[in-house]
């Protein structure tokens, strides 16, 4: 395979499991308990792709971007960027790549100092990683303000004189600054309102075109990922049950979970024609995940199998691949 | 006809803060016919929730609600004492909030907290009729084994158990209206879906119960509600029935709220967002409100507010392009 053809980010068999909290005894003997944040999954971004990543409360999918993000060590598995063993590296070598994976977060408040200057924030980075003087820095924070539809001349400012949809913009040119071939955007709109919501998500469109960026947009919100997403992967409770096109994820879900997440959604497009599939209990807790497939105390279509064997993400047609028996 | 169950006359809260006044309601006019559920959509900023929090006299000091007037089933709300409010509250009407674990006590049992609200409205109740009832209600909002678990804590339940629980609490006495402040907003998809089912059965199974959904999500109003109010900077913009709004909006902000939602069911190329950002509700602009970020304003939506009218019957919309 050729370097250009190769994807960008390949994920092998990732596994991420935090200590719960349990009593002091077991956690000073390493018995305590074992929250299953992520049981491992596999997948691949592609040059220039977005890959949406959907899923409720315990999927993992927060957990997933951190650790792309190196945010959260992995218990194991391996990510390979551009080909280089991503989770390896250390030292001077992290901090030269740290630079081509960038992220931003569900609340641009909580991420951003309020006691700086919207300047010195989107300098911040310029600064770790790139030599250069005053003026050039500041006309730098300048273009990339004006990047992101911001005002250059707001640079002094604070972030709580900013609005949410503003706040989120600082973000983005603070993680654009850098030029990163990988942006990994964890709910990046869930915070604001719908009308100022589709303004950044035009604006993660125009940033991705012109800056050749791939980007793993996570979120609970099935129309926004449709809506910016070439593939989607979907998780459950730590696992990975289905990754396909966009538009055949939408039109052809083939997991159970996918088929009943997607009709569950009220949608004033489809109000009269929308039969929600109703799912049994709740989720169950990634601190004691369920035998076999995690969904199967939940799946309107378990068998007796579904209980003792964990089904393989496996291809179905046209690139798609879910992880169910009876798919 | 007889008269219907609330009506809202010219209602205005407001909240002092250091830079003037803040208006969250700016006179406001609805009304709700018994056993109706109807949509309370905007976004942050619009005053829904105030509104809301206005009708059940649960406004925070030092906001306020400074004129106007809110008659429910024949009683003027607002000459009402601290006292007869709270007897008409919990009993007659009723409120959800979207946050389960700030509205429950931690330190009570869900049975103690249920079984508060119909001891305060019933004292006479014996211990085992109250046990009796609250098991019967936790039952119909679909808590699993209710009889076991009536002396649980909250946190031994999940966040939609936990809205379960809410839901028992308000409706246990039959009040005439619920006002559901975004339900399900901090629900899982999968546990909203069950949710709205649950409220959807308990209407159908309580058939006197009128309900106030108010929600920033135009898909959840308009798979529950019959009809959609739209508010703006505290003003309502455009009320009618929800076919009609979401298959035909009239006001240009219920025009671009709708655009602005990306769809399930169809690409679309770039979205349509509202451009610039709601205005300052302390100083608000002349004219109409939306006229900034409006792109069919014209000079006399610069300078005279537009005032909610009936475009057919049942539909009213406040905007001089319809007038």
């Amino acid at each position: 395979m050729t370097e250009a053809a190769s994807p960008l980010v390949e994920v092998s068999d990732l596994t991420v499991h935090f200590a719960g909290r349990g009593n002091v005894l077991g956690r000073l003997l390493g018995k305590g308990p074992v929250v299953h944040a992520v049981n491992g999954i596999s997948f691949a971004i592609g040059r220039q792709e977005v890959l949406g990543l959907v899923g409720e409360s315990g999927s993992g999918k927060t957990t997933t971007g951190r650790v792309l993000a190196r945010l959260v060590p992995p218990t194991g598995g391996k990510v390979r960027l551009d080909g280089e063993d991503w989770l390896g590296l250390s030292g001077p070598a992290l901090r030269r790549r740290r630079r081509n994976v960038q992220m931003i977060f569900q609340n641009p408040f909580a991420s951003l100092d309020p006691k700086w200057t919207v300047e010195r924030i989107v300098a911040e980075p310029l600064k770790t990683h790139e030599r250069m003087g005053a003026p050039e820095l500041r006309r730098r924070v300048a273009s990339l303000l004006e990047g992101v539809g911001l005002d250059p001349r707001l640079m002094t400012r604070y972030p709580h004189q900013f609005s949410g949809g503003q706040r989120q913009r600082i973000g983005l040119a603070r993680a654009m600054a850098l030029n990163p071939q990988l942006l990994i955007a964890d709910e990046p709109v869930s915070a604001l309102d719908v009308s100022i919501q589709a303004q950044i998500l035009n604006l993660l469109a125009e940033l991705k075109a012109s800056h050749r960026l791939s980007m793993l947009f996570i979120s609970h919100d099935l129309a926004v990922v449709r809506h910016v997403s070439d593939r989607v992967a979907v998780m459950y409770l730590g696992t990975l049950v289905e990754i396909a096109e966009t538009k055949t994820l939408y039109r052809s879900p083939r997991h159970p979970y996918t088929q009943a997440l997607l009709s569950a959604i009220p949608d004033p497009t489809r109000r009269k024609s929308r039969k929600a599939i109703a799912l049994k209990g709740e989720i169950p807790s990634p601190l004691n995940p369920p035998s076999g497939c995690v969904f199967h105390p939940r799946c309107p279509l378990a068998q007796a199998r579904c209980a003792q064997e964990t089904p393989k993400l496996r291809p179905l047609a046209d690139g798609q691949w879910a992880a169910c028996h009876l798919a | 006809m007889s008269e219907p169950l609330l009506s809202i006359e010219n209602l205005i809260t407001r909240f002092p803060t250091k830079r003037g006044r803040l208006t969250a309601v700016d006179g406001v006019s609805l009304t709700l016919e018994r056993r109706e559920t109807l949509g309370l959509v905007g976004e942050s900023g619009s005053g829904k929730s105030v509104l809301g929090l206005s009708v059940m006299r649960l406004v925070q000091p030092p906001g306020m609600i400074e004129a106007g007037s809110i008659r429910f089933a024949g009683t003027s709300l607002l000459d009402l004492s601290t006292d007869e409010m709270r007897r008409l509250r919990g009993q007659r009407l009723a409120m959800i909030f979207q946050d389960p674990t700030a509205t429950l006590n931690p330190v009570l049992t869900i049975g103690e907290q249920i079984g508060e609200v119909l001891r305060w409205h019933l004292p006479s109740i014996g211990p085992a009729e109250l046990r009796e009832r609250v098991v019967e209600m936790l039952d119909r909002v679909g808590i699993p084994n209710a009889r076991q678990r009536f002396g649980d804590y909250p946190h031994e339940f999940s966040g939609g158990m936990q809205q379960r629980v809410i839901i028992a609490a308000a409706l246990i006495l039959n009040p005439a209206l619920v006002i559901a402040d975004e339900p399900t907003t901090a629900l899982d998809v999968t546990v909203q879906a069950q949710i709205l089912d649950l409220l959807r059965r308990l209407k159908d199974g309580e058939p006197e119960t009128a309900i106030v959904l108010v929600s920033h999500d135009l898909g959840v109003v308009g798979e529950m509600c019959e009809r959609i109010a739209v508010m703006y900077a505290g003003n309502l913009v455009e009320v009618a029935p929800a076919d009609d709004i979401l298959d035909d909006p009239k006001h240009p902000y219920t025009v671009g709220l709708i655009a602005s939602i990306p769809r399930l069911d169809r690409e679309v190329g770039a979205l349509n967002p509202i451009p610039g950002r709601l205005a300052d509700p302390v100083t608000p602009p002349p004219g109409c409100k939306f006229h900034a970020r409006c792109a069919h304003a014209f000079e006399r939506c610069r300078v005279e507010r537009p005032v909610l009218k009936t475009l057919v019957p049942g539909r009213q919309v406040a905007c001089h392009l319809h007038d």
